[in-house]
Formats: structure tokens, sequence, C-alpha cells
């Protein structure tokens, strides 16, 4: 492991130690966790991406049509 | 939190969906099975498949929390078994209302994904439905 020093608010440092305590751990292990946490996290989506999604959902009901209609656990009761 | 369909976690992933609402969007997972099953047939799609689709499918598979959330089926099992029977529901079903009363969750749905007793059903089990 590395050191790393980092500045942090007051109320930062306090509400960081409170949730370490009543988690058992310290405040580094407390830290480690959370950046584990944030890293395991998907990467916001980029405007491209975003568009391709509204245009996957525009047409997504002409597209899939009766993809579904035969499957009795998945279809739409109609 | 709203209940949404394959078609409207599209648009929350797209990031449409009440952008400006503080209610967390979450979709079943039948839905969800539903949208990347939909997603995965390529050949549907034509001009809408490509590199940036790819990477959508890869954004609808594992989407970030804040635009949408899928709801884990364990929790339910039970639950969507009793409404199965009750109302003599298919899994699709069952799962959206279990769901709905476990999180008192508002159901959103796209006109074509409504079943034809769903309303009814819903309304009898006190959830909430919008139709959009």
């Amino acid at each position: 492991m590395h050191r790393t020093n980092l500045y942090l608010t007051e109320e930062q440092e306090k509400a960081l130690d409170a949730r370490a305590r009543s988690a058992g751990l310290s405040r580094s292990a407390l830290v480690r966790s959370m950046i584990d946490r944030e890293l395991a996290r998907p990467l916001p989506i980029e405007g491209e991406v975003e568009e391709a999604l509204r245009l996957l959902a525009d047409s997504y009901h002409e597209v899939t049509g009766a993809l579904f209609d035969d499957d009795p656990d998945l279809r739409i009761d109609r | 939190m709203i209940i949404v369909d394959d078609k409207l976690a599209l648009e929350a992933l797209g990031g449409r969906l009440d952008p400006s609402t503080p209610e967390p969007v979450a979709t079943t997972w039948c839905f969800h099975y539903r949208l990347m099953r939909a997603l995965r047939d390529e050949t549907r799609w034509g001009a809408l498949s490509g590199s940036v689709t790819t990477e959508a499918r890869r954004v609808a598979a594992d989407p970030p929390e804040s635009r949408l959330r899928v709801l884990n089926p364990r929790l339910i099992t039970d639950a969507a078994a009793d409404l199965a029977v009750q109302y003599d529901l298919n899994l699709l079903a069952a799962e959206l209302l279990a769901a709905a009363r476990r999180h008192r969750a508002v159901v959103r749905l796209s006109a074509p994904n409504v079943g034809r007793r769903w309303p009814e059903v819903m309304a009898a089990e006190g959830i909430a439905l919008v139709v959009v």
C-alpha cells in the first residue's frame, strides 16, 4: 500500500470518524472501502451513447414487435 | 420509487424520464431481461446497430443506479407466486405487481405494454398505474 495525504474539511472528518466507529473500522480502512465502492460504479453515460439509448427507445416497440408473444412467461397479456 | 417497463427503462437510461424527480426509477428483472433480449437481436435493429449501440447495450446491461435500478427478484419470489395464483398472472406480471407492492412504487408503463387485466388487478392491489 502507498501512503497518501489528503485534505478533509472538519465536517468530513467528523462524519468519517463517526461512520468508522459505527462500522468498527479504522478511518483508513473505511476510506479504502468507500473508494473501492465508488470505483466499482459504472462511468457516467456519455453524450453519443445517451443519444443511442434514446434512438433505441424511440423505435423499441416497432422493432421488438411480437418478439415475446409466444413466450408465456414474458408476453403482455392482451 | 417508479417501476417502469423495458421501453421506459431505455428512456430512463437515455436521460429522458423525469430527470427532476427525486423518486428512483427501477425496473423488474423480467422487464430488464426483455430489454436485453431485444437489444441482443442485432438483426432487428438495422441502422441502429454499431459500436455506439454496442456501448448502449453495455450500459443497459449494467445501468448506473442514478438512472435505473434493476430490482432483486429474490426478495419477492414468494409474493409473486401468491399473486400469480390469485390472479392467474404470468411471471412478468406477477413480478411487476409483487415489486410494486413491496416497494410501494408507482408503476409506469408504455401503452403497448399494459396487459389487458393489469389495470384492474393493480387497482385491486392498491397499486398506482400511469400509462404513457
